[in-house]
């Protein structure tokens, strides 16, 4: 690579590298303190709507912690809460199911969680534009800094934003992709400034920080300007994905797990176990797709899971 | 001073309930007016030596505490909440109880409010209005699992062991890592004559907390329960074979434990092996 | 330890977990901040800053690994490998920031 020799102006170090870089710090730095005053006075739930996200959390939990709890507990747990589901036991209103929904603007809580995503975005856009243009306005066209490792063509629009030179070697950086490769990199300062001694609030912000560049692009989140959901239709969403979840219980092989585990059998037998299981499940689904030849399988499976069913109950 | 300061944090943190540490620290802090040095911390500490004082019966304490929060913050439910325990402390539940209603009434969602309300019935020996609340209460704020537990244990004096089973899958399932609420949940499997999945339970235990003294008494006692009965036909019974290298386990595990130098007294040792022989 | 065989996750709590690896990414973002300065006022250039951070960010790993975890990485993630691939791209951005300002303003800038 032939190293083009460009000098640059000091004064554009003293007057424009690193006063775009503290800006950027003290921006972040405002912002965090402005977003915890605007969170400062947390939304008051009403009862019903906290239990409607409840119930939606239980169904996950069963979901992903079904393992634990014997078969018929599950079972009866997933009957439960499909049939809830199905009838909208949990929802705000039970028997506004069919109703058509009025106009949502007038619908207080909507309008009030539309001005929370609105206050948020704004405060992930304004700083983000308004630092953009300020440095758009005064230092467009500034090469400010060389990379100190070299990079193919395709970098060259992203690099040498605002910089129309056909033939000036990629590593060079112009203001505005110097304000990128801040937003990108300042991170760890962020972690350093506002994360010591409160790790946890700070990562949190920290992703919430690091998002701020590309949430813009991607877009806002739905909450915020999304249609209002429609919880009967997130309920029965959630029962087919309930239905669809097969329980497999953590403790069937326990014994032997615990045998193995005080050298009283050899750890192979575990993975005998496992590999069982997988062709037993196999040769079940491979059955059923296939010929009619193979129904009697099937069936005869079926009939010993009731008869299983029926010693349970007794 | 600092330290004190710094070991009630940690106590905060981890939710840990030890009323006489947080006294013996709290008090000075307090007494010495140094605890206003902690800026915002400071009415943290204030909070949790009032509970602590309640706790251990310091009711001079407990009020200096409560009325420094409430002139800090007046009329806020979480203050309102303290003097409600307060009263309960003292053994005004009605007052208590019209406190908690108060603050329901303004904000139903205040989960520590509804709580004491819960432990004000049983308290007054309303273990079936309590079930009652506690159920109500558990049915919005779900993932709560020390309220599950709570229920169960009220299920447990009813002697109504399927609900209190019920109650224990659903701690299971929100803290599926403790081997404690595996133990619990064992036993009134157990109680329930249940054999097949106590044992399972039994042995979740052991795994989880490998020698659990009570997790291997448990298994014993199923393994040689289950040998004693018919062998059952069920495929997903455990197999006579295995429940007799359980069986030899759990005795094997059991004599190793308090055959240890220093680790039982003479007599519960003797006391152990005897039992373990006429199983 | 059966961790191998184990198919049983309820073993790890999903929140000491989570806190773990914040707490590596907290180390880790801050890490190579410094790593980057330290480059840049090298005036390393091209390839050897790349393998620079490499090396850097292993020796962190291996630090981590020997004194925080005592050699039981398995304890504190859910894999031990994680130890040293936890954050390590994350923190590549911040490494490339400072080297390329120190760089900029030392070897750059004359």
């Amino acid at each position: 690579m032939s190293r083009q020799a460009m000098l640059l102006d000091p004064a554009i170090r003293d007057w424009v590298l690193i006063p775009i870089m503290i800006v950027m710090v003290l921006v972040g730095v405002v912002r965090h303190q402005v977003t915890v005053l605007l969170n400062g006075t947390p939304k008051k739930a009403d009862l019903k709507s906290a239990r409607e996200t409840k119930a939606l959390q239980r169904c996950g939990l069963l979901r992903a912690h079904g393992v634990h709890i014997p078969e018929q507990a599950f079972h009866g747990r997933k009957a439960f809460l499909s049939e809830a589901f199905e009838k909208g036991t949990y929802l705000k209103e039970p028997n506004a199911g069919n109703k058509p929904r009025g106009n949502v603007m007038q619908d207080p809580a909507y309008v009030e969680t539309m001005m929370d995503g609105m206050k948020k975005n704004m405060m992930n856009i304004i700083p983000q534009t308004v630092i953009m243009g300020w440095i758009n306005f005064f230092f467009s066209g500034f090469v400010l800094v060389r990379l100190p490792f070299p990079l193919t063509v395709r970098f060259k629009g992203m690099l040498q934003r605002g910089v129309e030179t056909h033939d000036m070697d990629v590593s060079w950086v112009s203001s505005l992709s110097w304000y990128f490769l801040n937003l990108f990199g300042l991170q760890s300062v962020f972690t350093l400034i506002l994360g010591s001694g409160h790790a946890a609030d700070a990562m949190r912000d920290m992703q919430a920080m690091s998002t701020m560049g590309m949430g813009n692009a991607a877009g806002p989140n739905l909450s915020a300007t999304g249609q209002p959901q429609d919880m009967h239709k997130i309920f029965l969403a959630e029962k087919e994905n309930l239905d669809l979840t097969e329980h497999e219980w953590g403790l069937e092989n326990v014994e032997t797990r615990l045998l193995v585990k005080y050298g009283k059998k050899p750890a192979s037998v575990l993975l005998d176990q496992k590999k069982d299981k997988i062709a037993r499940l196999a040769g079940r689904q491979g059955s059923g797709a296939s010929s009619p030849a193979a129904v009697a399988a099937p069936s005869a499976a079926a009939a010993a899971a009731s008869r299983k069913k029926g010693r349970r109950q007794v | 001073m600092v330290n004190a300061a710094k070991v009630l944090q940690d106590l905060r943190a981890s939710a840990e309930r030890k009323p006489d540490v947080v006294v013996r620290l709290g008090k000075p802090l307090i007494d010495s007016g140094a605890v206003l040095k902690l800026d915002a911390d400071a009415w943290l500490v204030y909070e949790q030596v009032a509970i602590a004082a309640l706790d251990i019966g310091d009711d001079g304490l407990a009020l200096k505490c409560i009325q420094a929060l409430e002139t800090k913050f007046p009329g806020s439910a979480r203050v309102r909440r303290l003097q409600g325990m307060q009263l309960e402390a003292v053994g005004k539940l009605t007052e208590a109880g019209q406190i908690y209603k108060a603050i329901l009434e303004e904000d139903e969602t205040n989960v520590l409010a509804s709580k004491r309300q819960v432990m004000l019935l049983r308290a007054m020996g309303l273990p079936s209005e309590a079930i009652a609340a506690l159920v109500k209460y558990l049915d919005i704020n779900y993932t709560d699992f020390e309220g599950w537990l709570q229920l169960a244990d009220l299920y447990l004096e009813e002697l109504m062991y399927p609900q209190a089973a019920f109650c224990m899958e659903e701690v299971l399932m929100l803290q599926p890592q403790n081997h404690i609420f595996h133990l619990k949940y064992a036993e009134i499997l157990y109680t329930q004559d249940n054999f097949q999945l106590a044992l399972k339970q039994f042995c979740r235990v052991v795994e989880l907390c490998r020698d659990h003294v009570r997790g291997l008494y448990g298994m014993k006692m199923c393994a040689s329960r289950l040998l004693k009965a018919a062998p059952s036909k069920d495929a997903t019974a455990t197999s006579q074979e295995d429940l007799e290298a359980m069986d030899l386990l759990a005795t094997e595990r059991l004599i190793a434990l308090y055959g240890a130098p220093g680790a039982a007294a003479e007599s519960s040792k003797v006391a152990a092996t005897k039992w373990i022989e006429t199983q | 330890m059966s961790a191998q065989i184990n198919p049983d996750d309820a073993l790890y709590v999903d929140m000491f977990i989570a806190k773990n690896a914040q707490t590596m990414n907290f180390i880790r973002s801050s890490y190579s901040a410094v790593l980057g300065l330290a480059a840049g006022t090298l005036g390393l250039t091209n390839l050897s800053g790349f393998i620079f951070y490499l090396l850097g960010s292993t020796f962190l790993s291996v630090l981590i690994f020997a004194l925080k975890t005592k050699g039981q990485a398995g304890l504190y993630f859910r894999k031990s490998l994680d130890v040293f691939t936890e954050g390590v791209s994350g923190g590549l951005f911040s490494y490339i920031l400072f080297w390329t300002l120190l760089y900029g303003i030392i070897h750059v800038y004359d």
